[in-house]
């Protein structure tokens, strides 16, 4: 097992969880209703960025571009969908996001097909660190992820969108009693959150493959960085991201052979990382419902 | 009869098809219409592969149908989008829906093995096209293959990769399915007979994102040569994150991949340099002339024909010789003919294409390739 190599995969598969799960845990704290159709966010800035990019547009132009465009997407998304059940219960808004969540996926694959696409462009070269390597795309990665997670903080902290957004978050009734123009945040946060989950999905597609799959393989592990860093908590969606990248990459890499009635080598295969995540969800959903940093709305 | 006897005459010996064209023999008359069913992937993974058998298929059809004027044939194509799902949703159609005589597909083992199942059950003749998993052999009677299965193929590869390292430590990465399976475990037989050792053998699920993990498993003993069964996408992620991780560069020129074909223009050119592999050798004789020159009409005179398009293009013509030679667009007759079918027709994928007991074809002819800055070009072995 490189330990080296675990430690770089996971710092990665964290950043780019890490803008996911945030919007996760935002819209959460706000709205109050999980949203199933997150993951297709992420899906819709991969493919946008995609696009862009093929068309001739300079890739890192393309991707601020097509999570600019799926903000905007979110926003329309809340004023046709959410804003009309947005007093209703939390069950019905759970399930109008599932049903959003197929006919956004839909909407993809009838316009882009079934067939998976990459961004266009050579090998990212790669450096050898301290017995493991990292990539150029991976270190961007790691960059991009770090700075959109430190704006984001500063908004939040900083600004009085930011100081709006917790108002919200911890009583909503209160926040519009006191002159907060409740609908006005809503949307800013859902440009924000769609952004963020547009880059998420178009640096996954950057590392890997951009497919009509990528919602749901996002979707499942965000929740669960939700769930670990305490629902509501966008501080602890980002360090849940990180533990669950650790979780994935060290049980894949973790050879099984010493348990009983096994012979030879054996490891999980990459199909079941999402069950990683599922796991750690539900092991703290049993053990501790809050979230190891028990996180509370508003952050 | 004169109608028959053409097409049999050309299946034999592959003749120039302008010759017939002017035959007084052949003559319009009442056009009977024979649809021929054909399940293949367009899109996803595999559809790079599925369009260059349609453009085989639709070549042969044009010829088929120019000499048989009374008997026109034509494709019913659905997509089975590289899913066993969809395949399965295709199949039901073509069968029940457009009650076809006889089916043509798929390109991949997944989506043949289950399909053919189902097209035998109501007693329809299936014609494998590039399914190679032994475990079309259990599908019996009434299914056909165009190409051998991976007995053939695993063994060959295996031999040809330690014969031209000289190397003995094999890792061997193959996709988790019937396909990846069936070759891995022929490969392994082969490198233990060869003398070699298989250090490490790792199964990926197709269609993942990432495949880090495995390729760290994959590489954790060294091996020396790698087998690896990839194809598409799952062959671009691969062979790009082995470069990324400094992994490709420890077996370079090692890297061996049954037909290579089939990630040839999926792969990142660097990711791919030096990789070789075995794979149909398109007969170059006659057969192969004559589709060519019909590519070179149809489609420009840059045309590359790789094996999916002579595939494509042999199923269509066996299958027009067995109802030709049945005489009739009934099921049972033409999957009682296609042996014959087989046997007589001389064909791009092999000139011998006679079938044994199950359906398969009995031998198969490879070729070496290495692929050259994002180009297949032919190999010789050290």
């Amino acid at each position: 097992m490189n330990l080296t190599q675990i430690l770089i995969n996971s710092l990665v598969r964290a950043s780019e969880l890490g803008l996911i799960a945030m919007g996760v845990t935002l819209v959460f704290s706000l709205l109050r209703f999980a949203n199933f159709a997150h993951g297709e966010l992420a899906l819709i800035g991969a493919y946008l960025a995609y696009a862009l990019s093929a068309a001739g547009l300079d890739l890192w132009l393309a991707i601020p571009l097509g999570a600019v465009a799926t903000g905007f997407i979110a926003v329309a998304i809340d004023k046709a969908l959410f804003a009309r059940v947005r007093t209703a219960p939390g069950l019905v808004l759970l399930v109008a996001s599932m049903g959003l969540s197929l006919f956004l996926k839909n909407v993809v694959g009838a316009i882009w097909g079934t067939k998976s696409y990459s961004f266009e462009g050579s090998l990212a070269r790669s450096f050898s660190f301290a017995g493991g390597f990292v990539t150029s795309t991976q270190v961007i990665i790691l960059v991009v992820s770090v700075i959109a997670m430190l704006c984001f903080h500063l908004l939040l902290s900083h600004t009085r969108l930011g100081r709006a957004m917790r108002a919200l978050a911890d009583d909503s009734e209160l926040a519009r009693a006191r002159g907060i123009r409740v609908e006005a945040i809503i949307s800013k946060v859902w440009f924000i959150v769609g952004s963020y989950a547009a880059l998420g999905g178009a640096l996954i597609g950057l590392e890997t493959v951009i497919s009509l799959e990528l919602g749901y393989s996002v979707i499942l592990p965000a929740f669960a960085a939700a769930v670990l860093g305490g629902i509501g908590s966008v501080h602890g969606a980002m360090l849940g991201a990180l533990i669950i990248g650790l979780a994935e990459n060290i049980v894949l890499a973790i050879d099984w052979s010493f348990l009983p009635a096994t012979s030879g080598p054996l490891y999980i295969d990459t199909g079941y990382k999402l069950a990683v995540a599922f796991l750690v969800m539900v092991a703290v959903l049993i053990l501790r419902p809050r979230g190891l940093f028990q996180g509370t709305s508003g952050d | 009869m004169i109608r028959r006897s053409i097409l049999k005459a050309f299946a034999l010996s592959a003749i120039s098809l302008p010759m017939f064209l002017t035959t007084p023999a052949v003559q319009a008359q009442d056009a009977q219409t024979v649809d021929i069913g054909v399940l293949l992937s367009m899109t996803g993974s595999l559809g790079r592969g599925g369009n260059n058998v349609v453009l085989g298929m639709q070549t042969a059809l044009e010829e088929v149908n120019a000499l048989s004027p009374s008997r026109q044939f034509r494709l019913v194509i659905e997509d089975d989008e590289s899913s066993p799902q969809a395949a399965m949703d295709g199949i039901r159609k073509l069968v029940d829906v457009d009650k076809v005589p006889v089916v043509l597909g798929t390109v991949g083992s997944a989506t043949t093995i289950p399909t053919a199942s189902y097209s035998l059950s109501k007693n329809i003749a299936h014609v494998g096209l590039t399914a190679s998993s032994p475990d079309v052999r259990s599908l019996g009677k009434g299914y056909f293959s165009i190409i051998a299965t991976d007995e053939v193929m695993g063994a060959a590869l295996a031999k040809f990769a330690m014969e031209d390292t000289g190397k003995k430590k094999v890792g061997i990465i193959v996709a988790n399915d019937a396909y990846g399976v069936g070759l891995a475990k022929r490969m392994q037989e082969a490198v233990a007979a060869n003398g070699g050792e298989v250090v490490s053998e790792v199964r990926y699920e197709a269609g993942q994102p990432d495949y880090r993990a495995e390729l760290q498993r994959l590489f954790s003993p060294r091996p020396e040569i790698v087998l690896a069964v990839s194809w598409g996408d799952n062959a671009r992620l691969l062979t790009k994150q082995a470069h990324e991780l400094g992994l490709m560069q420890t077996v370079q020129g090692a890297w061996y991949q049954p037909y290579p074909a089939e990630i040839v223009n999926a792969c990142i050119a660097e990711a791919c340099e030096d990789v070789k592999g075995l794979d149909i050798a398109a007969d170059r004789g006659e057969r192969f002339q004559q589709l060519r020159a019909a590519l070179e009409t149809r489609v420009g005179s840059d045309v590359v024909i790789d094996w999916f398009i002579g595939v494509g293009y042999d199923a269509v013509w066996v299958t027009a010789l067995a109802v030709d030679l049945a005489n009739s667009a009934e099921p049972a007759a033409i999957s009682a003919a296609l042996p014959k079918a087989f046997e007589i027709y001389r064909g791009v994928s092999d000139a011998d294409m006679s079938v044994d007991a199950d359906g398969i074809q009995r031998n198969q002819e490879y070729g070496s390739f290495v692929i050259k800055a994002g180009k297949l070009e032919p190999y010789t072995a050290n």
